[in-house]
């Protein structure tokens, strides 16, 4: 290691750098995943392929997914369903730069969003007492403050990303929860997912709803290749007997087009993480219930699948995926994977990010 | 049925005088929580069949009304045990929100019931109608709101008793008919969409008694509290039928029923038996409590014997983690597999 990024990572609060840090000058981990230590301690972790970690950082409790900013190394590390907090870290000095609140009466589900420009954070939230789903809106340059929200299209949005052309699209996945009810379900016979796509502002631009015989199958989980294609991981809420696909597809403009694959079932019923490949060609779902991952062609075809323990957050890697599994980081390439050892013992979180 | 009894009452027998067990069997514990839900689903089942039955003759003015009141007021403390368990069938059909919509911050069930009574006579009596209308106006709280407000109570009770004794119904059947969710607990295994080993089945069960007696401290007990400034007595749970403490005393009932047959065999005696007695407090001190729970949080002297019954139900649960969780061979951990 360097001796710049040596002075990285022994330092801790002291003002380094005239100019706030970006990625790279942390020695480009090349993801940053919310993870467990076996004491049940919980933190944010930047990773490389080869399972090198490159900061480790605490969070008040248990977190789920991360939102990455665009040039800045900062991530806001969001608490899992149905928290309340949601920290904004210096990724370089391991400073916490902000601390977010829900508002009284919503809660985080875990997933946001920057602007391009990286001036917009959007939170995905439950709006639990009306009941609806919100997106919060924060303003990166005014300290994080919450400066309005507009509505997710939906109930129950989850993870929400920014598309390459611009705007956004949010995966609402239907399921009413409230938190007095911890973290059951309230609406499963009369759930309505959407993926919904919304403007640079937060404006409703368009919705395409599952097919009606699918409508408990819950739109979790997204992911966008270049063109603009969705591709979404889904968690099926109905009969735990009947076998349903949990990937989908869609295009704006065209109907969301479901695919099902010889392995589906390995993954029973929850599909936890999706990563379409940097080329576009491959798209690869996780079920770390199933402790599986099955693998399709761009336009649905099925192609391989793969048992990986625990098989968690999944992202692009150089020619194929990075996923996180039981006691490291795969990188899949050419129908294979090879996992680098991660040493701590890391409970994954379902999701993994790359910066 | 027989076979399951007998097998049940076996292990009882044997626990009394067995060593604690270091690893727990979870095949044999689940046919006692099993044989406690189904009798629990069972006994919901049959009260709302009772009350639906009785429906049509109240509305003829064949029958007392208090009669069919107590008929009401059996079905809503049969159906108090089973609000621990929002998993399996209940989470499946959304019962939380259809039979027990509460807490009714907005007045979901008024309106719902409004709706209702906008409709001719013979749609209101038509279980389907209600059915086909809101979650809100079809459980126990709205049949409450007509039996003890202004709101015309016939025919609007047929329809909604007749609804509801049909989710009751469907709640047993998706739970031990063919297909059902006892069949799925009873196949825990690697190959197993919700249970991918027996233990899983146990912890769900556990976490759905810590459940409940946190919906009893914070949500039955602490929003009727408030603070001392301000109380809010209409937040208790049926208020309006003089049924809050009866609730509060099924719920614990029956959380003690799991634990007393339910884990018996894989927790030892002893500790059973002293967590028999913190409930036996609990039920003592809302015995004490001498007025419904609604009066109980408005008048200062009584407001403490309230929060000492709410101090008891987290004592309760600190219990059930120390000594029952452990006993039961339940990871309270992290794991990839808990959903997002």
């Amino acid at each position: 290691m360097d001796r710049r990024r040596f002075l990285l990572s022994a330092t801790a609060g002291a003002a380094a750098f005239a100019a706030p840090p970006v990625w790279a000058d942390l020695g480009a981990p090349a993801y940053v995943t919310a993870a467990n230590t076996p004491d049940n301690a919980t933190w944010l972790l930047g990773l490389t392929l080869k399972g090198e970690i490159r900061f480790r950082l605490p969070i008040p409790s248990r977190g789920h997914a991360a939102a990455t900013h665009p040039e800045r190394a900062e991530a806001v590390a969001f608490a899992r369903r149905p928290g309340r907090f949601a920290v904004v870290l210096n990724c370089a000095t391991g400073e916490e730069i902000a601390r977010l609140s829900s508002p009284e009466g919503r809660h985080f589900y875990g997933h946001g969003a920057f602007t391009a420009d990286g001036r917009y954070l959007f939170t995905t939230e439950n709006a639990y007492d009306i009941p609806d789903g919100r997106l919060g809106i924060w303003d990166a340059a005014k300290g994080y403050a919450r400066v309005g929200e507009v509505p997710s299209g939906g109930i129950g949005p989850h993870e929400m990303i920014r598309l390459p052309g611009g705007g956004f699209a949010v995966a609402n996945g239907g399921m009413q929860t409230h938190p007095d009810y911890e973290r059951a379900k309230l609406n499963i016979p009369t759930m309505r997912p959407n993926l919904s796509y919304l403007s640079e502002e937060g404006e409703l631009l368009e919705q395409a709803a599952m097919p009606v015989e699918m409508h408990k199958n819950s739109i979790r989980h997204i992911d966008a290749d270049a063109t603009g294609r969705v591709a979404i991981a889904l968690q099926w809420q109905g009969s735990p007997l009947q076998k349903v696909p949990l990937m989908a597809t869609h295009r704006r403009g065209e109907a969301i087009a479901l695919h099902d694959h010889p392995a589906t079932a390995r993954l029973k019923q929850y599909a936890g993480s999706i990563a379409i490949s940097g080329d576009g060609t491959q798209i690869a779902v996780t079920g770390p219930k199933g402790g599986h991952v099955l693998f399709f062609g761009a336009d649905g075809t099925p192609l391989g699948d793969e048992a990986l323990p625990a098989a968690s957050g999944v992202a692009q890697a150089p020619e194929g995926f990075a996923i996180t599994t039981a006691g490291g980081i795969a990188l899949h390439r050419a129908d294979h994977s090879q996992v680098a050892p991660v040493s701590g013992g890391w409970s994954w979180d379902n999701h993994l990010v790359r910066i | 049925m027989t076979f399951r009894t007998t097998f049940a009452a076996l292990l009882i027998g044997l626990a009394a005088s067995a060593a604690p067990a270091q690893t727990t069997d979870h095949e044999a514990l689940r046919e006692n929580v099993l044989a406690v839900l189904e009798g629990q689903f069972g006994a919901f089942r049959d009260a709302a069949a009772v009350l639906s039955d009785a429906s049509e003759p109240y509305c003829a003015g064949e029958t007392p009304r208090a009669d069919y009141e107590a008929a009401f007021r059996d079905t809503w403390l049969a159906w108090a045990p089973l609000d621990s368990y929002q998993f399996g069938p209940i989470e499946q059909s959304g019962a939380a929100l259809t039979i027990n919509f509460w807490p009714d911050k907005k007045n979901f069930v008024g309106r719902a019931l409004r709706e209702l009574l906008a409709q001719p006579g013979e749609a209101q009596r038509d279980p389907a109608t209600v059915a086909a209308g809101s979650a809100a106006g079809q459980g126990l709280p709205a049949i409450e709101m007509l039996l003890f407000t202004d709101a015309p109570d016939c025919p609007a009770v047929i329809g909604i008793s007749g609804n509801l004794s049909a989710l009751a119904g469907g709640l047993y059947e998706d739970w031990f008919g063919p297909m059902g969710w006892a069949g799925i607990a009873r196949q825990a295994g690697p190959d197993n969409p919700v249970y991918l080993s027996p233990d899983e089945f146990t912890k769900t069960v556990y976490t759905a008694l810590d459940f409940g007696l946190t919906r009893v401290a914070d949500t039955r007990l602490g929003r009727p509290l408030g603070s001392y400034e301000r109380s809010f007595p209409t937040r208790a749970e049926g208020w309006r039928s003089g049924l809050s403490n009866r609730i509060i005393g099924a719920q614990l009932g029956g959380i003690a029923e799991m634990v007393r047959d339910g884990f018996a065999g894989a927790v030892p005696a002893g500790e059973i038996d002293e967590l028999m007695a913190v409930v036996d407090q609990a039920q003592a001190r809302l015995e004490a409590l001498a007025v419904p729970l609604a009066e109980a949080v408005d008048d200062p002297m009584t407001r403490i014997r309230v929060e000492g019954l709410q101090t008891q139900v987290h004592y309760l649960q600190t219990k059930l983690a120390q000594d029952i969780g452990p006993a039961l061979g339940v990871e309270t951990g992290f794991s990839a597999a808990d959903g997002d």
